[in-house]
């Protein structure tokens, strides 16, 4: 094991730091890719603390569609695959439930101030 | 980049001699297929600015089944704007064919604000923002009105073209994002049959259209994906949500009502517009934004662009994965 600083430390050392001496120092191109940046370190960082319990209920859920146990991966391309050919009806209840939870669960990573998520979130 | 500059500095000196005095060349952020310079010079003694428009030359090197527009077409098509009076910025030059700045135009610099999220909360606009909405709807009439026959050279693309068309795109990516399997499903089966063609813009949304805060809307901007289709098209995609810059409850835009623009567009257009093809525009809409933004990204993984942002745009997928599963499940209409 490491020592410390954790990984989550040293992300979020590396966001205040381009939050306070880099952004404002910068015009155009170069200050709207540091912006960029700074947000693609806060999704690795929610990544890190939530990337495991997402998996772990989307996996659940796919499993149950499906009836079946596998990756994720290869379970979501059967899923495609199962809408595709109709095999599941797209207004079905248990998939429409599994997809809002899984897209509920990757905005909560990606980007959880986007307006549909917070929408979302307060149904 | 600064071979670039070089170029554009000798190209307009060349064409007339008051560029001699040309202060910044500067590339502005963005664009897919495009890429836009600020040029600022001085004549008798005023700062004065003119905007390049050209094709991003890394893109046009890769094998595209969907070649972007001749940034000439967009650029006579923008000259015919005008004369309906649409508001588009006036062109300057036209680059020649073997011009070795590429294939581009030079346009007036208009003052302004575009950025979306500018719009829908900069104070300045405060008080236009309400009629901003009836006056979108109005000017996309005139967009709409422009005769076909004059624009001959154009890609037709109505419903099912656009769906094939995108369906196609992601396949390519083998990518798996269930959302977007059962959206197209949705969408191959609420195919609206509207077989009316007019000019789109192709791109009207809030982020293309330039507002100054004393004089109201200045210039519709950013016509490189216009084409002939289904004017609900259009009419749909200012409504998407990726367009509201988190103002969720102004459906056109982030700043206005569904009612204001479709109103102030039948009455000047005379079409009676129709809810499920909008409907069906708007999931479309939705759907085509998360494969441009995995288009985006995708010339992140293959290599052509390596910057921050086409890496990070593959992330924003899962915004329109929301906004379509919202759309779908929702069986009233929106406000």
């Amino acid at each position: 094991m490491n020592n410390p600083p954790s990984k989550e430390e040293l992300i979020t050392s590396i966001i205040k730091f381009l939050e306070d001496d880099v952004i404002h120092e910068l015009k155009g191109q170069k200050r709207f890719h540091a912006h960029v940046a700074k947000n693609s370190l806060s999704v690795i960082l929610r990544e890190i603390q939530l990337e495991e319990s997402n998996n772990k209920s989307e996996k659940e859920r796919l499993e149950k569609i499906l009836r079946t146990n596998d990756s994720i991966k290869k379970m979501n391309k059967l899923l495609c695959q199962n809408i595709d050919n109709e095999q599941i009806d797209i207004s079905d209840n248990h998939l429409i439930d599994h997809l809002f939870k899984t897209t509920m669960e990757k905005l909560s990573i990606d980007q959880p101030s986007y307006s549909s998520f917070l929408a979302e979130k307060e149904k | 980049m600064n071979d670039t500059k070089s170029q554009i500095k000798e190209y307009l000196i060349n064409k007339d001699n008051k560029f001699k005095s040309i202060l910044r060349i500067e590339k502005l952020p963005g664009g897919s297929s495009n890429e836009t310079w600020v040029i600022e010079y001085s004549e008798k003694k005023i700062q004065k600015k003119i905007i390049l428009r050209r094709h991003y030359l890394g893109i046009t090197n890769k094998q595209n089944s969907y070649p972007p527009l001749p940034l000439l077409i967009e650029c006579d098509v923008m000259k015919l704007a005008q004369k309906y009076e649409v508001p588009v910025p006036k062109i300057i030059y036209k680059l020649k064919n073997d011009s070795p700045l590429g294939e581009g135009f030079f346009m007036e610099f208009v003052e302004g604000i575009a950025l979306g999220n500018k719009i829908v909360e900069n104070n300045s606009l405060k008080e236009l923002r309400p009629n901003l909405a009836s006056q979108c709807g109005s000017i996309l009439a005139k967009i709409h009105s422009i005769p076909t026959s004059d624009t001959k050279k154009l890609t037709i693309s109505l419903a099912p073209d656009e769906l094939k068309k995108y369906q196609s795109i992601y396949r390519d990516f083998f990518l798996d994002i269930p959302v977007f399997n059962l959206s197209f499903k949705w969408l191959e089966k609420n195919l609206t049959q509207n077989k009316e063609l007019c000019l789109l813009h192709g791109d009207y949304r809030n982020g293309n259209i330039l507002i100054s805060p004393a004089k109201g809307i200045m210039s519709v901007l950013d016509w490189e994906l216009l084409h002939l289709g289904d004017p609900h098209e259009d009419l749909a995609w200012i409504c998407v949500n990726s367009w509201r810059f988190g103002k969720i409850d102004l459906p056109v835009g982030g700043f206005g009502k569904r009612i204001d623009f479709y109103n102030a567009y039948e009455k000047l257009s005379g079409r009676k517009l129709n809810k499920k093809s909008l409907k069906f525009w708007e999931v479309m809409g939705s759907l085509k934004w998360g494969i441009m933004c995995l288009k985006m990204y995708d010339a992140y993984r293959s290599g052509y662009d390596t910057s921050v942002d086409r890496a990070a745009i593959g992330r924003r997928v899962s915004e329109t994965e929301i906004d379509l599963l919202r759309l779908i499940t929702n069986e009233e209409d929106n406000e």
